[in-house]
């Protein structure tokens, strides 16, 4: 195989898992993490049910830390879905750890980069295994770690030395440090600092988090005008048409008969036509059915007065498409649906299940005249800050061109 | 946009002036980790209100098992496995079926540790199978090897009664060729059972406890990139990858820890802040930091030597560098914007001049390529097994007051540098004083950089670690307690990928990069491959791979998150 060919094969067959990802199917998913004991015989045995250590997250980062200071190393983990983040509590009946601060003078304060040696007292004879830790910032993946060093002493209660090769090369020696509890080491002191005990603190709940279920419903306001489709649709009349409409900002509103909240919020629309009026938007409610009769009967027993119409089936291909070109996950086609859109038929929200009418008018006297800028501010649903500025326009139309009409 | 971006760092490279960074440098570039959207057009139902659209049971045609015809077998047979591990199995023995015993009788020892193999094959009823299958617990079947008719399988399994106990073992399986396939034969090739007194497990899960009562759990703890994904745009730079890191540190130095937490593009990064009774109240906003950038590697540390943890943060924007201003506040002092596609970071002094030096890993070279085309479509890595078509990695050098300049070149980290690499970690290994580097790179061989005096060389080959394979992860320490520092590495363990590699068309190499995790143990100035005989490779697709010794006896043992896409639906690739 040619090296291009190779390239375009698995540029190839990674579009195409990467496609049935999208569409919700699982990667290497469901896999237990994991935990391997070191049995001190040049062996590992896995353990991860054992110790507690075998969810199914797809985890991603892992911090250690003795977060409690009760002596016992803990871990928080980072994952890619929910619960995102993981607090494990060590609670096992372990021995001794010693913890070492390092604080650099000479090098730099954090001491990052120093290497540690606990000696081995010399009552325990030549057979001790040595314990040397080094003290890193970064490591594992996206990871960093508690820059506190950690021995397990086990039940090895001597005091012991230890070397400290600071960055750049200086050792320094510290004598007499307790075999467990928290000790700074100050670079050029020569003399440990012990650090008070914390006291003992009690966190009340097991329970493990859950993940909320998704019920497809959304409220999304886009960071930047997208261009939207122009879709096919036969009115009232059974006359084609398209629903860009020149100059005119307006509400797509895409709903099915057999759907209750549609049928629900067709009269709730139909009753404020006239506030929609005053806002100058307009709405166009389009079944997405087969069956034209049933919608049309809903229509005329909704008192709902506005335009409206069925979708033609191509048009489904390319409202899919253009959900699918925005989100990385592609989102279920559903009903309701609902397409907020400017004078220039660019999309400023999207609305997937039932959302109160008020709310649509309140979004559209924020967003009609909205700049850049407000949208790339307006759009996050959580609030927080960028320090950047938003993609220029002419870029979101250059990567979002609206899909082609089929 | 982004070419003259470059073009002005190269120019301010060729005059030897550093980088200064200030507010002025912050300039918004755009650029996203995932593929443009494949186009497939999903059916709108029109028969009912917001559910979701029918699981499809039909696999589209377009799965690579057309091109490895062995995977199509596979998929049959899995399926299934799956009944079996339900406890299903009328539907899936055949007649005449045998097994061996799956293992030996519990030993009322403690801790106790059996293996062996599952002994002669004798002939089972489906009842005497199904209990066989029962008391061995909660069963996991996954295929690690396939070849038509005879399939490996590996077996986990877990039980509290009526002991807390848990299964490993590799299974030899063969079929007929009945459709769906049936099982013929169960031979346990070796299996492990370790069972335990301890009536409860080493870690208990305090998530809720510690951080539940913020208002921001249910929206970006309980809820995935699977839900973010389906609301916030990739024009918001959200990617269902799901790549964001975390950084311990006590920011207000209370002698507490706190934590930071990175998050996707329109989600703003956490701050949790450790209070006395061990809960941790989320802060970003009033520290300032609450950024919404897609945000992957951050390191809490002292970048200006004031005796307070600065912050750092590898966003798709730039490597923003905030200074703690010790009450209560970190203030972006500026960026770097030449790493648009940064994953982890590491920071080591390494000119031993007394102030810490930053290392980004970049895995893609980004989106140049092609207009409109993204990802892993705009630039595959090339070949598979030794690219060398990645990101360049880049080394800041802190020139004090929150300067940082690019130094990469200069100091011999240019060499293998653009191997897509995904993390970094460094180690003082030859213990003269400046810390050497090893990057974890995801489509080939791993560099290993030793540091004389500020001047690199990658040794990775003459040390024996390049470790061919989908590196992601580095952790240094000493398991085997010998004093030298050893090397565990994260990689892919992938039951698809050695079922597709074991088949024709692909070396040694291809089959290499799906073995997974690997320890090298130091022995003089090389290292030594114990990844089997320690017996730590399957890991599963993993990710942050760790040495730490959680039970106190100064023996490392090792930690592992895994797991690449969970999706809705249960087909695994």
């Amino acid at each position: 195989m040619s090296p291009s060919e190779e390239k375009s094969q698995y540029a190839r067959g990674w579009a195409d898992l990467m496609k049935l990802v999208r569409n919700g199917h699982s990667w290497s998913g469901n896999e237990r993490n994991r935990f391997f004991r070191n049995s001190a015989d040049g062996y590992f045995h896995e353990m991860s049910h054992l110790a507690g250590l075998d969810q199914a997250e797809d985890g991603r980062a892992l911090a250690i830390v003795d977060w409690d200071q009760d002596g016992r190393l803990d871990l928080w983990y980072r994952n890619r879905n929910a619960p995102r983040l993981r607090f494990m509590r060590n609670e096992r009946d372990t021995g001794s750890a010693l913890f070492i601060k390092l604080e650099g003078t000479r090098s730099n304060r954090d001491g990052i980069g120093a290497v540690v040696e606990l000696l081995p007292t010399k009552k325990e004879g030549a057979k001790e295994e040595r314990l040397i830790r080094s003290v890193r910032a970064g490591d594992l993946f996206l990871s960093q770690s508690s820059k506190w060093l950690h021995f397990g002493t086990g039940k090895n209660e001597h005091p012991r030395s230890a070397h400290v090769i600071w960055p750049g090369g200086v050792i320094e020696e510290f004598k007499n440090l307790p075999s467990k509890g928290r000790i700074l080491l100050k670079e050029g002191s020569a003399k440990a600092i012990p650090l008070p005990a914390r006291s003992a603190i009690t966190l009340p709940l097991k329970t493990s988090p859950i993940a909320l279920r998704d019920d497809g419903k959304a409220h999304i306001i886009l960071p930047a005008r997208v261009p939207f489709p122009d879709l096919r649709y036969q009115n009232g009349a059974g006359i084609e048409q398209k629903t860009t409409l020149p100059r005119a900002p307006r509400l797509l509103y895409l709903w099915s008969a057999h759907c209750s909240h549609c049928r629900k919020t067709l009269p709730l629309l139909a009753s404020q036509a006239s506030a929609f009026r005053a806002a100058q938007l307009s709405i166009l409610a389009l079944s997405v059915d087969s069956d034209q009769e049933k919608a049309r009967a809903l229509i005329k027993s909704s008192a709902f007065l506005d335009p409206s119409g069925s979708l033609h089936p191509a048009a489904l291909t390319q409202l899919a498409d253009f959900q699918a070109q925005l989100f990385d996950r592609t989102p279920a086609s559903t009903v309701p649906l609902a397409i907020l859109l400017d004078e220039n038929n660019q999309a400023l929200a999207i609305y997937r299940g039932p959302i109160p009418p008020e709310r649509i008018l309140a979004d559209w006297t924020t967003l009609r005249s909205a700049h850049p800028t407000q949208l790339y501010h307006l759009a996050p649903p959580l609030k927080g800050t960028w320090f950047t500025n938003p993609l220029p326009p002419r870029e979101v139309h250059r990567l979002y061109p609206p899909s082609i009409s089929k | 946009m982004k070419s003259r971006t470059f073009l002005t760092i190269a120019a301010l490279l060729l005059i030897g002036g550093s980088w200064p960074v200030g507010a002025q440098s912050l300039i918004p570039l755009r650029l996203k980790e995932m593929a443009r959207p494949d186009r497939i057009p999903e059916e709108v139902q029109d028969s009912t209100s917001l559910s979701k659209a029918p699981v499809q049971t039909q696999l589209p045609a377009n799965l690579p098992n057309q091109r490895w015809p062995g995977e199509t077998f596979a998929l049959l047979a899995q399926a299934q496995l799956t009944k079996l591990a339900a406890g299903d199995v009328r539907e899936v023995l055949a007649k005449g079926f045998q097994s061996s015993d799956l293992e030996a009788p519990i030993s009322p020892k403690k801790g106790a540790v059996q293996q062996g193999t599952g002994g002669i094959l004798k002939q089972r009823t489906v009842q005497e199978f199904a209990e066989q299958l029962r008391e061995l617990g909660k069963l996991k079947i996954k295929i690690i090897d396939n070849r038509k008719f005879t399939t490996q399988l590996h077996v986990e399994a877990d039980r509290t009664v009526p002991q807390r106990a848990e299964y490993s073992a590799t299974w030899q399986c063969t079929w007929n060729a009945e459709t769906p396939p049936r099982l013929t034969k169960v031979a346990v090739e070796h299996f492990k059972t370790i069972s335990s007194t301890e009536t409860k497990p080493w870690m208990a899960d305090q998530t809720t406890s510690v951080i539940g009562h913020n208002p921001r759990f249910a929206p970006q703890v309980l809820r995935g990139m699977e839900f973010w994904t389906q609301r916030i745009t990739r024009i918001g730079d959200l990617a269902m990858t799901g790549h964001h890191g975390i950084a311990v540190g006590d920011v207000n130095g209370d002698g507490l820890e706190d934590l930071y937490v990175c998050d996707g593009g329109s989600l703003p990064n956490q701050l949790y802040l450790q209070q006395p009774d061990g809960t941790a109240n989320e802060v970003a906003a009033d520290w300032g930091v609450a950024w919404l950038e897609d945000s992957r590697g951050a390191l809490l540390i002292d970048l200006d030597n004031d005796g307070d943890q600065d912050l750092v943060v590898a966003t798709i924007a730039m490597i923003a560098f905030a200074e703690n201003n010790g009450a209560g506040k970190f203030e972006l002092r500026g960026g770097f914007p030449g790493a648009p596609y940064p994953f982890s970071l590491s920071a080591a002094d390494f000119d031993s001049d007394g102030d810490l030096d930053i290392y980004t890993c970049l895995y893609s070279a980004g989106d140049a390529v092609g207009a409109g085309r993204r990802g892993f479509e705009a630039n595959s890595p090339a070949p598979f097994d030794d690219a060398k078509n990645g990101g360049r990695n880049i080394l800041l050098a802190n020139l004090g007051q929150f300067r940082f300049t690019d130094v990469t070149r200069q100091v011999g980290l240019d060499q293998d540098n653009t191997r897509w690499s995904f993390a970094a970690a460094w180690e003082d290994i030859d213990r003269d004083g400046d810390p050497d580097l090893y990057v974890a790179n995801d489509f080939g061989r791993n560099c290993l950089y030793r540091n004389d005096k500020g001047r690199f060389t990658n040794i990775a080959k003459e040390a024996g670690v390049e470790d061919i394979g989908a590196g992601m992860s580095v952790s240094w320490g000493d398991p085997n307690r010998d004093g030298s520092a050893d090397l565990l590495v994260g990689n892919m363990f992938s039951s698809a990928g050695r079922r597709v590699a074991s088949q024709q068309g692909f070396d040694k190499n291809l089959t290499r990069m799906a073995r997974g995790n690997s320890l090298f143990t130091a022995t003089g100035k090389t290292f030594q491959d114990q990844s089997i005989s320690a017996g730590l490779t399957n890991g599963g697709w993993a990710w942050s791979s760790a040495l730490a010794d959680l039970d106190n006896d100064g023996w490392q043992d090792i930690i592992v998150a895994n797991g690449y896409l969970t999706n809705t639906r249960d087909n695994d690739l």
